[in-house]
This record gives C-alpha cells, sequence and structure tokens, in this order.
C-alpha cells in the first residue's frame, strides 16, 4: 500500500474533525434575576495532574463544551491553574477559578478561587478554614464511604459544598457494584450544602459531562463564589434527578429545564464518524509500514 | 480520541504537548543505553529504530481508540468495569512482547553485549521517570498521608 494512502486518510480525519470541533455558544439566560452559570469546579490538566490536555487545552475545551467557567483543580498544587487562567483571560476564555484538590487518604477536598497552594498535610476542617482565609470555597470531592472519616463534625460545619453528580455515579449499574449516586445524596444530607456537579476530568469523556447550574448575581469569579455559599446551585443527575435549592429548581423547570444548554451527548454527527474512521484505517496504515521500514 | 471521539489540529496539538514526556523520557533512557553499547549505528539512526519497537503500543492504543468509537460520551466519560479489566489484562501482553522487541533490538542491532541488563535499565529509567511526572504529584500525598497521620 502506498504510504501515501494511509496519510491522506489522516489528512481527511483531522479535517473532518476540525470541521466537528467547534465551540458550543448558549445565549446568556437570566432566571429570578441571577444569571445562570454553567460550572465544571473539577478538573485537572496534564502538568503533572494526571490529565490528558494542557491548562490551555482545557480552556478551549471548556468552551466547546459551553461552559462558563471552570475551576483547574491540580493534586495539592496551584501552578497549572494559574497559567490556564492568564491564558483564558488573554483568549477571552471562560471564568478560570484558581483551584486544587487538596488530596489525603482519608478526603479529597476541591478548593476554588483560592491564591495559593493549601498544604494537604492537615485535617479536612483545617484545610477548610485555610481555603476560606484565602476567599475560596471548599467541596467535597466524591464523597464516597472511604472519605467520610476525613470529613468529620467540624469539617462538615465548614464546607461549603459537596459533589452530588460524578461521572462515577452516572452508570452505576456498569460500573460499581454499589450505589454511588446514593452514597452521595447520603452524604450531603449529613449537613446543608449546595448541590455540585463535577466531571472530574481527566481526559476520558467529556469535561462538564456533570457540571453545576450556579445562580449568580454577577457574571464573575466573585459571583460564582458567593453564589455557591448562598447554596444557589441547580444540578441534574442520573435518572433525571434534579437536587440544589428547591426554588431554584422549580424556576428552572418552569423554564424548560436548563439541560438543553448542553452539548449532545447520544450520538455523533457524520464528521465526527468520518473522523474516527478515516483516523483509524489511517493510523492503522501508518503503524504497519512503520513496522515494515 | 478518547476525549472527544475524533481527531482535530486542536486535540492532537495538545496532546503532543502534554504527553511529550513520553517519547522524552524513553528517549533519556534510550541514550544512556546507547552509552554503554558498542554504538554500531549513529545516535540519530539508532534511536529511530528503536522508536519503530513501539508498535506493540501504538496498536494497544489504536484498539482503544476503536473501541472509544463505540461508547457514548457518557460511557466514555465513566467506563464499565469490563472495558478496565480488559485494559489491565491486555497490559500486560503489550509490555511482553513490547520488552520482547526492544531485547532483539538491543541484541541485534546495537551488539549490546548484555541485552537483557540493558532492556531492564532502559525500561526503569523510561518508566520510572514517566510514572513520576504523570501520577507522582498524585501518589505521594497518598504515601506521605499514610505514613504521617
Amino acid at each position: 500500500m502506498p504510504r501515501l494512502v494511509p496519510c491522506l486518510l489522516v489528512a481527511v480525519a483531522i479535517a473532518a474533525g476540525t470541521f466537528a470541533d467547534r465551540p458550543s455558544h448558549n445565549p446568556p439566560l437570566t432566571l429570578g434575576g441571577y444569571r445562570v452559570l454553567a460550572v465544571d469546579f473539577h478538573t485537572h490538566s496534564s502538568m503533572w495532574s494526571d490529565g490528558a490536555l494542557t491548562p490551555w487545552g482545557l480552556v478551549l475545551e471548556a468552551r466547546r463544551q459551553g461552559l462558563d467557567a471552570f475551576a483547574i483543580t491540580a493534586h495539592n498544587e496551584t501552578w497549572d491553574a494559574h497559567v490556564g487562567q492568564r491564558f483564558s483571560r488573554l483568549v477571552g476564555g471562560p471564568i478560570v477559578l484558581v483551584g486544587e484538590e487538596i488530596v489525603r487518604p482519608s478526603f479529597h477536598l476541591i478548593a476554588a478561587g483560592i491564591t495559593t497552594t493549601v498544604t494537604f498535610m492537615q485535617s479536612a476542617a483545617g484545610a477548610i478554614d485555610e481555603v476560606h482565609r484565602q476567599g475560596g470555597i471548599a467541596i467535597a470531592a466524591h464523597p464516597d464511604a472511604e472519605f467520610w472519616e476525613g470529613f468529620d463534625a467540624p469539617a462538615m460545619q465548614r464546607l461549603d459544598g459537596a459533589e452530588i453528580c460524578h461521572p462515577s455515579a452516572l452508570v452505576p449499574e456498569l460500573v460499581f457494584k454499589e450505589d454511588v449516586q446514593r452514597t452521595y445524596e447520603i452524604f450531603a444530607a449529613r449537613a446543608p450544602l449546595a448541590a455540585i456537579g463535577s466531571s472530574d476530568f481527566h481526559g476520558l469523556g467529556p469535561m462538564g459531562l456533570c457540571r453545576t447550574y450556579v445562580f449568580a448575581d454577577a457574571v464573575s469569579e466573585q459571583g460564582i463564589l458567593d453564589a455557591v455559599r448562598a447554596h444557589r446551585t441547580v444540578v441534574y443527575g442520573r435518572d433525571g434527578r434534579v437536587y440544589g435549592d428547591p426554588a431554584l429548581v422549580q424556576l428552572a423547570a418552569q423554564a424548560g429545564g436548563l439541560r438543553d444548554r448542553e452539548p449532545a451527548r447520544d450520538r455523533a454527527g457524520w464528521p465526527d464518524w468520518v473522523s474516527r474512521i478515516a483516523g483509524l484505517l489511517g493510523l492503522a496504515g501508518l503503524i504497519a509500514r512503520s513496522r515494515q521500514a | 480520541m478518547w476525549t472527544s471521539g475524533r481527531l482535530s489540529v486542536r486535540l492532537i496539538a495538545d496532546g503532543m504537548a502534554s504527553f511529550a514526556f513520553l517519547p522524552a523520557f524513553q528517549l533519556l533512557a534510550f541514550a544512556i543505553v546507547y552509552q554503554r553499547a558498542p554504538r554500531p549505528l549513529p545516535f540519530g539512526r539508532a534511536a529511530d529504530r528503536f522508536f519503530a519497537g513501539n508498535a506493540p503500543w501504538l496498536w494497544w492504543l489504536l484498539a482503544f481508540a476503536a473501541l472509544r468509537c463505540l461508547l457514548t460520551p457518557l460511557q466514555a466519560g465513566a467506563p464499565p468495569e469490563l472495558l478496565l479489566d480488559l485494559v489491565k489484562a491486555t497490559v500486560v501482553g503489550v509490555l511482553a512482547w513490547s520488552a520482547y522487541v526492544d531485547y532483539q533490538f538491543f541484541r541485534d542491532v546495537l551488539v549490546a553485549p548484555n541485552s537483557a541488563r540493558d532492556l531492564i535499565l532502559q525500561r526503569t529509567i523510561g518508566l520510572a521517570g514517566g510514572l513520576v511526572y504523570f501520577f507522582g504529584i498524585a501518589v505521594w500525598p497518598v504515601i506521605v498521608g499514610r505514613i504521617v497521620p
């Protein structure tokens, strides 16, 4: 097979994929006097945080997924979040919150809206206090039963929110024996907390797969943080379940729901299929040729 | 392709930047081994032929990219346990196949006096460097947290 054929197939795949790779545009939405913003509070970049996209790549991906804001939350460091924030400001992208996933064996805690790294060598309550001192918010990340011990009573009193929608909770019948969604619901019932949906994006599946609709006074980082502190959030979970402030849930339902604002998740369009098939055949041809060489 | 189910200029460029550390660590490890060998080939050509031995990994990645095309974005975001088991089961075979290819390369092309030792050295430096870079910061607090209560 001439080398030109696999090269052409890859070129066709890239052309079709690039054609399909367009940002998602949603008109601004105001409900009950609040601006409704789609936010993903939990993402990881590839810079020392075992993600698949660079911090600037996350900014572009967030735009494609129709997110108004997101937090870059590396494990126990913040420098890639600063990089992403600067890049987004440069290109006029979504609001980027400097964040961190504070990881200890006993808990995983999302800090968003902070300025510097919060050390993980402390209790959850201590870490939350430090997050608050920096003006940020603290969210319990994927609160599986193994982390409940770390979130003791002082920590629960201080938390601003908890993830109630997370990719691991979306398809439990295929993935886990336990009902993860139910576990998160029980955790959230332990204290008055803002409902949070996050994708914990590492590169598998779409960023913003789970997202939080924040009802903000202002389209700004401060507006988002204030809204979470006031528990003004709505989250769509599995099987049509909706979480968050009941009045806002009702308001969103009267407006026809907010899920229509998310990119289609059910099927791929024809450019995607052209990109996939041509890409797979072309790459297979190139690998086969490289072995021959 | 696993992220979005398509190839695009943006994702390819970003993927190249994100995962440049893999060939970088591989090249570093290979350079160390090369220095110890009789060096019958110039470094550039030897490295080029060494990287051609990555074919097992490329086939493996391509197979999972093909599998991703059959999954919905939702399933890709939270892969079924069966898929994760498949990754674990097949990675051992790919590791062995790849090691065999590189062992042959060290023995027949580089004419290394101790190909097995060179292979272990190259794998130790290359894999350890890559794993520490990618997972190090995530794993470190788990290790420290278990030692220091």
